[in-house]
């Protein structure tokens, strides 16, 4: 964990930060809703609706990252920017090795592995989830539109960028505070 | 390197240590065992609870900076009491020559 106190809350207990990640894609999914919702009352042209439904992920993108960006330590997208060689992290060329200032200790990269492992499976599941939705939608109507298709895929989208940290804010126990320490990480 | 879970104990995985009493005798903050090992300070609140396994090489790591063996740290099985062992039931009023 990046902060045990934010906005004034403590991060520090799990039940807190569950409520956050709760409050956070509940707001998501209503954006989402309100949005499909919009678009049945006045349909839009498919590039429009592609052009609003790109807003939608800028915007959310904006939310997690703040809400969640902010208190996750090296687990964000794209690349820790407090390091002092952050491209080394996407090198093809070689293993990275977690030895620089500001690198995570082997805790932090068991959490930040377990994380996406679990994102990867929920995206996974959701993917498969997808086909049976769109086969049955095309059956029904003989076409499945590309607004419709859109809104589907674009949840993966979301969850590629925020459920990491979302999974390590759910899943992480109470981080352990004594008096007197920080409420940053160094 | 595992996070232990409320199953370790039944699956025998639970690994007990002493980082805390060590610590505390040595007047260390977390802070400052933290920035000696060079791992995070949360890191060592999760050692000291449990909630966290080392890996052998932090294990040994942690070991070297109290000058201690592995195994005075680290246990498989809870340890008894330092008051206790030092002045086992029996022993008390003298040590044998």
């Amino acid at each position: 964990m990046q902060r045990t106190k934010y906005l004034g809350i403590s991060m520090a207990e799990r039940s807190h930060r569950r409520a956050l990640v709760a409050c956070v894609y509940i707001f998501l999914a209503a954006i989402l809703v309100s949005a499909g919702l919009l678009h049945k009352r006045n349909p839009l042209p498919g590039r429009n609706f592609l052009g609003v439904n790109l807003v939608f992920g800028i915007v959310y993108c904006g939310i997690s990252r703040v809400a969640f960006g902010a208190l996750v330590r090296q687990a964000t997208f794209p690349l820790p920017v407090d390091n002092p060689d952050p491209w080394k992290y996407i090198s093809i060329k070689k293993p990275v090795r977690y030895t620089g200032p500001g690198d995570p200790d082997e805790r932090e990269l068991a959490v930040r592995n377990r994380a996406y492992y679990l994102a990867f499976r929920i995206m996974a599941i959701y993917s498969l989830a997808l086909w049976p939705v769109l086969l049955i939608m095309e059956m029904n109507t003989h076409a499945v539109s590309v607004n419709l298709a859109a809104t589907l895929v674009f949840p993966l989208i979301v969850m590629a960028l925020t459920l990491p940290q979302a999974v390590v804010l759910w899943t992480e126990a109470d981080v352990p505070v004594e008096n007197g320490e920080p409420a940053v990480a160094r | 390197m595992n996070y232990s879970s409320k199953n370790d104990a039944r699956n025998g995985d639970e690994l007990y240590n002493r980082i805390t009493v060590l610590r505390a005798e040595r007047g260390l903050s977390r802070q400052a065992l933290a920035d000696a090992l060079g791992i995070n300070y949360q890191t060592v609140g999760y050692l000291e609870r449990g909630d966290y396994n080392p890996s052998l090489e932090l294990a040994f790591r942690i070991s070297e900076f109290f000058h201690l063996p592995v195994e005075a740290i680290f246990s498989r099985t809870p340890f008894k009491p330092l008051s206790e062992q030092v002045y086992g039931s029996g022993e008390r009023g003298g040590t044998k020559e």
